[in-house]
């Protein structure tokens, strides 16, 4: 049969149909729903900034600098197509926020605007996840593919559209930077990667993998390429960072780090969270070692570019072993997207990147009711007794003792590590480690025999 | 070379075009970037608000306000005790303490046209205590009052400060009921009684779920609802001139105004908040009082000039940009 996709061209009918249906879809999410939680964060920031302030003078950033500068710009656009609303504070629902959530709610016009920022940021994402494959396999119909299964993730399109988190730009930074080496541009690989550290601190987990793979394919030019790269990630960060250091505030950026390692409310919950992050992220860091120095020293291929994009992908795959929140985890999904066509691993791994997708999605789901409050106040879809009664029910002890919201986070996060932890055993498996095992196992158990 | 070869590079350049865009507007936005005037004209307050980006717009028409400040000071010593214990932070905030808080404040008030914030120690606060209030203002953030200018008499400086003219805005713990010493803090019996001649002041850790129907909440654009430590208006003396405005549970406001002699003590009721910074510094800089009315407001939209007339008070308070403002500024009419 013939693949909707197999047009030579890159516009042919299957493209146009992911790209109508994946920006139709974010509209349609970004219209209808949006978790005010964090978006409100935005716009106080926005507001801060159009003040004179700088990101931390006045409260309500916390993060490493580069997404406030993106809301800089983002807040520049707001103002020249005209949105001049940009949220109001609900008396009816400030009982909300005794529940850790926000009376604070976006306008209509706020929100598709940065549906439509973030839009632009996971098309670029899929571009870059087509061009690479397109790279390293040679391969029109397979980067098409792959283009699809990036742009059409429910996921990535309901954590930009719903929940207006960033971490699009995150993984499109990074993959970004895969790129940039792959083409030897080291120089724009080293600024892109410093932009992609500084924007969320996951991305730096490559450091190790973007090094080996320029010693590897370098040849006599390794160190030059590495100082160029080099170079280029510091010129960046001093760009990046020197607004903060002027103003004393570069302690105030880290912020985010420091307050989630130390802070926690003390019950139960948050202890076992807070101690099994500090238990299980420096056993992930160790496995990390070893899969760098099993990279360095035993890894051989003929195509170093395949070398590094399945490096890169291992590496990922570690670090999300520690289940993640909804938006982290996008940072994976290019890898695995690229990793999927280019080693032809779309069979093995659909059944656990559906997972992964379906427990993502569950987890955010648990704030159906107010990523619903758009629609009741500024679009009388809903009424306001009705959403009332929805939030009853999503916050109501139900099963157990448990909500509807807490099961379903709780369940969520089971449902996408079993993908993540799936999908880890499928690369240790082609990677050869557990033929490995099994060889090791029996071998044991014919000399017991003997 | 093909275009599609070059994505990369392109993409790249886009996106940090963006970001280092962002970064040049942070660098290069001010005050100055938006203006607002306004003066009395046939019986009325003719106004403009100009921006070059759209923004909403509310302005206010007050009436026996406190009249222009002269000076602001925010009162901190680390070498002292405190009362106010750490607000509510965002997750992966940082902590709001009272010294975050402090150094929030220049800031805070430099975006509402206010630009002589100080910071004063105990010892800087008796110097200002000493001076005729008028015209002045101090912020206590520490839910108590230093040694130097409070011994939890009605000889206090800081009650004759008051009563001279002085506006005292008071955060983070129970009025008047606390004396910070260097190494202690000394409990006061009956201390909110010296600043509003009654035990008026309620329990610490609940909220308001509703509005005070006098038009502030939309005018100011207020946002906190936190009601720990608030005035209890019904326990007020009778012959009392107060405002309560913001949020309210029963008689218990998120801010109430008091006068005091010629001066006023306004109590911020609640856990130190970001919204509740916000408020606050609403008040001061339209220079509310315990006998201000609300005239009227309006609100509008604006991309670069919009004028307009509003009914006659002493003054005007714009805010751009709704809850979430960039630019405020008070103009007092002359009539």
């Amino acid at each position: 049969m013939r693949n909707i996709f197999d047009d030579g061209k890159f516009l042919c009918k299957g493209m146009i149909l992911v790209i109508v249906v994946g920006i139709a879809m974010r509209l349609f999410l970004g219209w209808i729903l949006e978790y005010n939680n964090d978006i409100i964060a935005w716009a106080m920031t926005m507001g801060n900034l159009q003040a004179g302030g700088d990101l931390y003078s006045m409260a309500g950033y916390y993060y490493t600098p580069v997404w406030g500068y993106m809301l800089g710009s983002f807040g520049e656009f707001l103002g020249l197509i005209g949105v001049d609303t940009w949220a109001q504070v609900f008396t009816e629902i400030l009982y909300t926020e005794d529940f850790t959530d926000e009376a604070g709610v976006t306008t209509v016009g706020f929100n598709m605007a940065l549906t439509v920022f973030y839009l632009v940021g996971d098309i670029l994402g899929a571009f870059a996840v087509y061009w690479l494959i397109k790279r390293v396999t040679g391969e029109v119909r397979k980067a098409k593919i792959g283009f699809a299964i990036y742009f059409l993730a429910i996921h990535l399109a309901m954590v930009g559209a719903v929940w207006g988190q960033f971490d699009t730009f995150s993984a499109l930074m990074a993959i970004l930077c895969i790129c940039l080496l792959v083409r030897g541009n080291h120089l724009l690989a080293g600024m892109m990667f410093s932009a992609a550290c500084l924007l969320k601190a996951f991305p730096a987990v490559l450091i190790l993998v973007l090094i080996i793979y320029i010693y590897r394919k370098g040849g006599d030019m390794w160190v030059r390429q590495l100082l160029m790269s080099i170079a280029g990630a510091v010129i960046m960060a001093g760009v990046l960072m020197l607004p903060l250091i002027m103003g004393g505030t570069v302690m105030d950026s880290m912020t985010f780090l420091t307050a989630r390692a130390e802070g926690g409310s003390g019950d139960v919950g948050d202890l076992i969270l807070k101690y099994s992050m500090l238990t299980i992220y420096p056993v992930l860091g160790i496995f990390e070692l070893i899969l760098a120095w099993f990279y360095l020293k035993r890894y051989r291929t003929e195509d170093e570019d395949k070398g590094l994009l399945w490096f890169s992908l291992m590496t990922m795959l570690i670090l999300f072993l520690y289940p993640s929140t909804p938006q982290y985890i996008l940072l994976l999904l290019p890898f695995v997207v690229v990793g999927m066509m280019v080693f032809d691993l779309q069979k093995a791994m659909t059944k656990p990147f559906i997972l992964m997708v379906v427990g993502t999605v569950m987890m955010m789901l648990t704030c159906l009711s107010m990523t619903t409050v758009t629609n009741v106040f500024y679009m009388d879809m809903i009424s306001f007794a009705d959403w009332q009664g929805l939030d009853e029910f999503v916050r109501e002890p139900m099963i157990l003792g448990y909500s509807i919201s807490r099961v379903l986070a709780v369940s969520g996060c089971v449902v996408q590590s079993a993908g993540v932890i799936w999908m880890n055993l499928i690369a240790l498996d082609r990677m050869g480690t557990l033929q490995w095992v099994r060889e090791r196992k029996q071998r044991k158990a014919a000399t017991q025999q003997d | 070379m093909k275009a599609g070869e070059l994505y990369p590079v392109i993409a790249a350049i886009a996106v940090l075009a963006l970001v280092l865009g962002g970064e040049v507007l942070m660098v290069t936005a001010s005050h100055d970037d938006f203006s607002s005037s306004a003066a009395e004209r046939d019986g009325a307050i003719e106004y403009s608000v100009g921006s070059s980006l759209s923004h909403e717009y509310c302005v206010a028409s007050l009436d026996n306000t406190l009249g222009d400040l002269q000076s602001l000071a925010v009162y901190y010593d680390p070498s002292y005790k405190s009362f106010a214990e750490n607000g509510v932070a965002a997750i992966g905030g940082r902590p709001l303490d009272e010294e975050y808080y402090v150094q929030q404040m220049p800031a805070t008030f430099k975006m509402r046209g206010i630009d002589f914030c100080e910071t004063a120690d105990a010892q800087k606060l008796r110097d200002i205590a000493s001076s005729p209030g008028a015209g002045s203002a101090i912020i206590i953030l520490s839910g108590s009052l230093p040694d130097t200018v409070y011994d939890g008499t009605s000889d206090s400086l800081i009650l004759s400060w008051i009563s001279s003219g002085g506006r005292l805005y008071w955060v983070g713990g129970p009025l008047g009921s606390y004396i910070a010493h260097p190494d202690s803090l000394e409990e006061v019996e009956d201390g909110a009684s010296l600043f509003l001649r009654s035990e008026c002041i309620g329990p610490e850790g609940i909220n308001a779920y509703a509005e005070v129907e006098n038009g502030y909440r939309d005018a100011l654009k207020l946002q906190s609802n936190h009601l720990g430590w608030a005035v209890d208006s019904s326990l007020l003396p009778d012959d009392a001139v107060s405002l309560s405005i913001g949020y309210c549970e029963g008689s218990l406001s998120t801010i109430t105004l008091v006068a005091c002699g010629e001066g006023a003590v306004c109590v911020v009721a609640g856990d130190y908040t970001i919204r509740q910074r916000m408020d606050m510094a609403q008040v001061v800089a339209a220079c509310i009082g315990p006998e201000t009315v609300l005239v009227d407001y309006e609100e509008g939209k604006v991309k670069g000039t919009s004028t307009g007339d509003i009914a006659l008070g002493d003054s005007v308070y714009i805010t751009l940009g709704g809850f979430y403002p960039m630019y405020c500024e008070r103009h007092e009419v002359a009539r």
